[in-house]
């Protein structure tokens, strides 16, 4: 009996121990496989933009700035060696170029008629969403690791192991700022 | 409103009128045909009864008189009934939307229901009439009224007792979305955080009969209306982005304003299908009384008619900038 007790006492911790550090591995697990989705989004998204430009440049003649613009942050973005927050800078930079392309490309009823630029806009289009739900997935599962790493009695196991803290993904709010850029012409 | 009111005058009034003696008529024959033989089976039991008569002779009687009311009942208001749905209540859909067509007989399946995986319980009675489907712009939609119920047999003294349940009472509305995905995803009136609130968040994470993981999202509003499952996490946001939850509140909020209730939602195979929990039965004439239909029953269903079709623009699903033309 008393053995039997002891026992329970010394394993017991280590069971909730075990299941609380096996916990926050998985909660970590996530947030990484979540982070390589945004990444798997925005290197389909580098993958259409050479597309994009040549289709654009057949009918604007007067718009190379952007064109150029974004044909360098797509050649920055994928050289590789970036830290996870000069790729976060980069590609927000990115969003906001393409975002004023979009709106340069109302000046271009022809460029708007034809076919292939449509294709490219729905798949860009429908990137931009994915890189949304991404992002926003990814902040979840941050959220939940982060309330892990601070909340008792995780936080115990969090601090002996040394799981540190992720950043969220921010992202510059694309409505807002789409709406920003009509204001001008109205 | 006053589009509507003379819409109302002009189009629907003269079909009204036009039924109005169809209703005479049909009134005298349920006199002639089920209240007059009632009064005389009645009386003729009255007289009988002197004459020790069984009681559960009068039983049988009275049941084979329902039975037979219940058919002629059907005889007799059926070929009304029709007329009044196939003029006056498709011209109301007509007038909602030109591209809507009205089948009152038809409703939408049993199979397209289970799919919507909105009841996971098994289903012992499934109807519905009114079908109403068509396109509005470059969207498809489809709805219907549809009683779902299922029974429960309990054991007593006296043998089994069978109880009927109601699964879902009220309009059924599928749409084609406007993104493709592949994942299902149910979002369903929140009541366990409701009653019992972060508390009941860790309840729902336990609940197994549940298809698909909970998703939590953002949105704390909507956290608090809805519960969200779903088996794609990240797929589970590219269909409800911020924007969409702002408008399902919306939506739900119009709709709630009018049947005090939530609605649920699904997301599977690139449609979505929404529940509208109702217990009236819509699209149907008077049969006693003065009046064909009440002018604030045909408002009535117009408004219905109305929010189905208008959930459409509510959630914006003529927006097809996505590779799902």
């Amino acid at each position: 009996m008393v053995l039997t007790i002891i026992l329970i006492v010394i394993l017991l911790p280590i069971l909730i121990f075990i299941g609380i550090y096996n916990g926050l591995i998985n909660s970590r697990n996530r947030v990484e496989e979540a982070f390589s989705g945004i990444d798997v989004q925005l290197k389909k998204r580098y993958d259409l933009i050479p597309n994009l430009v040549s289709t654009v440049k057949q009918y604007m003649k007067h718009e190379e700035k952007i064109l150029t613009e974004i044909t360098s942050l797509r050649s920055r973005a994928v050289s590789g060696d970036l830290t996870t927050e000069e790729k976060v800078q980069l590609n927000n930079e990115l969003t906001d170029r393409l975002n004023a392309l979009n709106v340069v490309v109302e000046n271009y009823p022809e460029l708007k008629a034809d076919q292939s630029f449509d294709n490219l806009q729905r798949a860009l289009n429908e990137i931009e969403s994915q890189i949304s739900a991404s992002r926003r997935t990814y902040n979840a599962y941050v959220r939940e690791f982060n309330n892990k790493v601070e909340q008792f009695p995780s936080n115990i196991v969090a601090n002996m192991k040394g799981f540190q803290k992720y950043e969220f993904f921010k992202a510059q709010e694309e409505e807002k700022k789409n709406i920003a850029v009509g204001d001008l012409f109205s | 409103m006053s589009d509507f009111s003379s819409f109302y005058e002009d189009r629907l009034m003269p079909l009204i009128d036009s039924l109005q003696g169809e209703k005479k008529n049909i009134q005298k024959k349920y006199f002639r045909y089920l209240v007059l033989p009632f009064l005389i089976l009645l009386l003729i039991v009255l007289f009988l009864a002197r004459s020790s008569l069984q009681p559960s002779f009068i039983f049988f009687l009275f049941f084979i008189f329902v039975f037979v009311a219940a058919i002629v009942h059907i005889k007799i208001s059926g070929p009304y009934m029709e007329k009044f749905k196939n003029t006056i209540i498709s011209e109301l859909i007509k007038y909602v939307h030109e591209g809507l067509v009205y089948d009152h007989k038809k409703y939408i399946p049993e199979s397209v229901f289970r799919e919507s995986r909105l009841y996971e319980h098994r289903i012992d009675s499934y109807k519905g009439e009114d079908y109403i489907s068509g396109m509005i712009g470059k969207t498809w939609i489809e709805f219907s009224e549809i009683i779902a119920r299922y029974k429960t047999e309990t054991r007593t003294k006296n043998g089994t007792r069978t109880q009927w349940h109601t699964l879902f009472d009220g309009l059924f509305f599928v749409a084609d979305f406007n993104k493709k995905f592949s994942s299902d995803l149910i979002v369903k009136p929140d009541i366990a955080e409701r009653l019992f609130g972060r508390f009941g968040q860790k309840l729902q994470k336990l609940n197994v009969f549940q298809h698909g993981e909970l998703i939590e999202m953002e949105n704390p509003e909507f956290e608090k209306v809805f519960k969200v499952h779903g088996t794609d996490q990240r797929e589970a946001r590219y269909i409800l982005t911020p924007a969409l939850m702002e408008k399902i509140l919306n939506l739900n909020d119009k709709i709630k304003k009018k049947i005090n209730q939530d609605i649920s939602l699904s997301f599977i195979n690139s449609k979505l299908y929404i529940a509208v929990p109702l217990s009236t039965d819509l699209f149907e004439p008077r049969i006693f009384g003065k009046e064909v239909v009440k002018a604030e029953d045909i408002f009535e269903y117009y408004s219905y008619i109305k929010l189905m079709a208008g959930i459409v623009e509510d959630l914006d699903l003529n927006t097809r900038i996505w590779t799902k033309m």
